[in-house]
């Protein structure tokens, strides 16, 4: 036994010194969190590194996916009889194509929604090229060929599970602010609600592009959904029901007994220009037009009628 | 270490030795108690937040990831839709999922909110959108770690009071412990000292009584040897005024008795004589007249033998080793017995010691006169350590000395004259052994 006071330091010493490191390990291995792999857009202003556009001299067009058929068909058309290739990009939606030409991404932006006051405001002018009705789109295995306003409701709100034959209805949504959703919206007030809830519930799949609902529609037994991109269903694999008794036609869209009618349109900054005006003059040509009215759409009013 | 402080109190401080090693000990153990469990809970609910951190943007990106392939450039405009498909991720305990383009900035509506964002407590973690080998983007996800500050926070409490618990338990017991132990031994050292101190104060006052009563006995000794000396004293001034009474009535026996039966002897002597001359007298008278100076010369030999017993006059007239050498030469000359004689005392001797030694001698040999049938006697008289030794051997008969008669005076006497004197006497014989006598008289005591 050695109690000078140095000897009684000693244990209190190491004791001390094994907490703090303990205690300062333990801090460090707490503190550390997250710091390091916070990402950078948190902590400093980026700045793009480069040109958004792709670098080559064509024209680019992109927005609407309802839009992108009848685009693709009508650019494919023009490169044959002007010197122009233009180039349709998939999907990126109306308000993803304004963004991109106002980001100079692009030249000519593919609507299917009218422009709001501020993009109006902005300068970017608008101009229709087709209306196409927005189909009750279901399998070809469904029997049922007809839907009535409250059926329509009725499938998408879950309450009918069943087509006639007893086959299981499977609802397929797009997202919410969806053109087509938004032309049956306008028509079926309800409809607005129904799919908002049954969105937020999570009871049906929702499809993001009409590419991938096109797929859907064709490969899903017992599927049903809204769609409208001017493209020919009995070709895409799926099938039209009629609603409150009325076919989608070309004539009953023009003559307005088909209640859902989607308008498409192409949007410049300013007015057209350049290759932009080019294939907006082509596409209104009669040439253009007939190309529309071959694949169901309706083009508008030629002007002076 | 030393037992006592300097005011002399049991100094152990076994407490305090405890004390200054258990505490940092304690200290260490509620630490690693109060730390361990919640840190590694929150490392494992960390890294578990990192796992699914990762795995939902991996999921987020690999769903974009075809997307962009068909869209090269221009999928980052599809913001709202990206945002609407990434924000099905926006599971429990996922905060947010940004989305940002190649540049690292974040596509619009995904990040609309970078000041809330910056304020998340979440961890972050990303997953590139690789394309053809190129990152197109990246998907960050926040993943909250609200909950895992709350619980870390609350098991550390909770481990935190259970180490405080312990510590107090681990100090507290064995200090508590100690402290007793302590205790009793610190009552146990004193209860020692006490009974130390009761021992040396027993120890001192044994000595003291050992002394006194060694005093005591010395006294007791001492008053004894003085009793002794005197006893003896007397003894001899007893025996030499015997001795001189003796010597007295035998002197009487000689000079008064003697001298008349000698003059008793003449007279019946010429009686006879007148009687035998007158011619024709009855011979009856002549022959009592010779009976009776017959009678006359027995009695004066019986009386000059009982003057010779009661008073040596030999002593006074010639000393002890004449005395005795004539003792000797008396019994060989009456019984052909051989007598050697050794003397060798150079001191003078107390006439008590002296007259003692004589009679010893004296009885000795009529004793072998008596009963011996010896053929020789061995007499030595020698002064040895302060003391004269007597001894008279013989080659005799020798007897059983268990067996000696009731009636015997001799031996016994002799017994009682050596122990009058404080001296001692050794009888040693057997039938057909001879006998030897031995006698030991203090002389020194006189001097
Ligand atoms: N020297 C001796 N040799 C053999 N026997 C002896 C001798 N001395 C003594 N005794 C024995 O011891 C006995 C006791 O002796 P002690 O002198 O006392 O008595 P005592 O001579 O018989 O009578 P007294 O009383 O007249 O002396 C004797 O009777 C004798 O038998
Ligand atoms: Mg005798």
């Amino acid at each position: 036994m050695d109690d000078t006071p140095q000897r009684h330091w000693k244990p209190w010493i190491a004791g001390i010194a094994v907490f703090v490191v303990v205690v300062a390990w333990a801090v460090l291995e707490v503190r550390g969190v997250g710091e390091d792999s916070r990402p950078a857009f948190l902590t400093t202003a980026l700045e793009p590194s480069g040109p958004n556009r792709p670098d080559d001299a064509r024209l680019h067009i992109a927005g609407s996916g309802s839009c992108v058929p009848l685009t693709r068909m009508l650019a494919g058309s023009v490169m044959q009889r002007l010197d122009l290739s233009p180039e349709v990009h998939a999907s990126i939606g109306s308000g993803g194509g304004i963004r991109a030409l106002r980001d100079g991404a692009i030249e000519l932006a593919i609507v299917s929604r009218a422009l709001r006051d501020e993009e109006i405001d902005a300068g970017l002018v608008y101009t229709p090229f087709a209306r196409v009705p927005v189909i009750v789109a279901a399998g070809l295995d469904v029997p049922d060929r007809a839907v009535t306003y409250d059926e329509l409701s009725a499938l998408f709100d879950g309450r009918r599970t069943q087509w006639s034959d007893g086959t299981k209805v499977v609802v397929l949504l797009r997202e919410a602010g969806d053109s087509s959703h938004r032309v049956v919206e306008e028509v079926v007030p309800e409809f607005a609600d129904i799919t908002a809830s049954v969105r937020a519930q999570g009871a049906f799949r929702v499809l993001y592009h009409d590419g991938a609902m096109q797929v859907a529609l064709a490969n899903t037994p017992g599927a049903v959904g809204l769609h409208g991109n001017g493209v020919d269903p009995s070709l895409a694999g799926f099938r039209a029901l009629a609603v409150e008794g009325v076919e989608p036609t070309g004539g009953n869209v023009e003559s307005g007994a088909y209640p859902f009618v989607k308008e498409l349109g192409f949007v410049t900054i300013g007015p057209p220009q350049g290759e932009a005006k080019a294939f907006i003059d082509y596409v209104l040509s009669p040439q253009g037009r007939a190309l529309l009215r071959v694949r169901g759409a309706v083009p508008p009013a030629p002007e002076g009628d | 270490m030393p037992l006592r402080e300097p005011s002399g109190q049991v100094r152990l401080a076994l407490q305090s030795y405890l004390g200054a090693r258990l505490a940092p000990l304690t200290l260490i153990v509620a630490a690693f108690t109060c730390l361990s469990a919640p840190l590694a809970f929150f490392l494992l609910a960390r890294d578990a937040l990192e796992v699914r951190g990762d795995g939902t943007a991996r999921e987020a990106a690999s769903l974009l990831r075809q997307d962009v392939q068909e869209r090269p450039l221009l999928w980052k405009y599809d913001a709202s839709k990206v945002v609407a498909r990434v924000g099905a991720f926006e599971l429990p305990g996922v905060d947010r999922v940004v989305v940002v383009d190649a540049d690292g900035i974040p596509i619009r509506g995904s990040a609309d909110d970078l000041d809330a964002l910056a304020r998340l407590e979440a961890l972050w973690r990303s997953a590139d959108i690789e394309v053809e080998g190129k990152v197109a983007g990246t998907v960050w996800v926040a993943v909250s770690t609200r909950a895992l500050e709350r619980n870390t926070i609350a098991l550390t409490l909770g481990f935190g009071a259970l180490g405080l618990v312990l510590g107090v338990l681990l100090y507290g017991l064995p200090m508590r412990a100690m402290g007793r132990a302590e205790a009793n031994i610190r009552e146990l050292v004193g209860r020692l000292e006490e009974s130390q101190g009761a021992l040396a104060r027993f120890n001192a006052t044994l000595e003291q009584q050992v002394e006194d009563r060694s005093a005591e006995l010395r006294d007791a000794l001492e008053e004894l040897r003085r009793k002794e000396q005197n006893l003896r004293e007397i003894s001899a001034r007893a025996i030499r005024m015997q001795e001189a009474e003796r010597r007295g009535i035998a002197r009487e026996l000689h000079d008064s008795a003697g001298q008349a039966l000698t003059a008793i002897r003449i007279h019946v002597q010429l009686i006879g004589d007148l009687l035998s001359a007158r011619e024709g007298d009855d011979a009856k008278t002549t022959t009592m007249a010779r009976r009776t100076l017959s009678m006359v010369d027995d009695t004066v030999e019986e009386i000059r033998r009982a003057v010779n017993q009661l008073g040596p006059a030999v002593l006074d007239d010639v000393g002890l080793e004449a005395a005795i050498r004539r003792a000797g030469d008396d019994l060989s000359e009456a019984t052909q017995v051989q007598v050697e004689c050794h003397y060798d005392v150079a001191v003078e001797l107390d006439a008590s010691v002296e007259i003692t030694a004589y009679r010893i001698v004296q009885e000795s040999l009529t004793n072998v006169a008596r009963h011996a049938e010896a053929s020789e006697v061995t007499l030595r008289v020698a002064i040895e350590d302060g003391a004269l030794r007597v001894s008279i051997e013989d080659d005799g008969a020798g007897f059983d000395s268990e067996a000696v008669g009731p009636r015997r005076r001799g031996l016994v006497g002799m017994r009682e004259r050596v122990e009058l004197l404080g001296g001692e006497i050794q009888i040693a014989s057997a039938p057909g052994e001879g006998t030897r006598i031995r006698v030991s008289l203090p002389v020194s005591s006189l001097e």
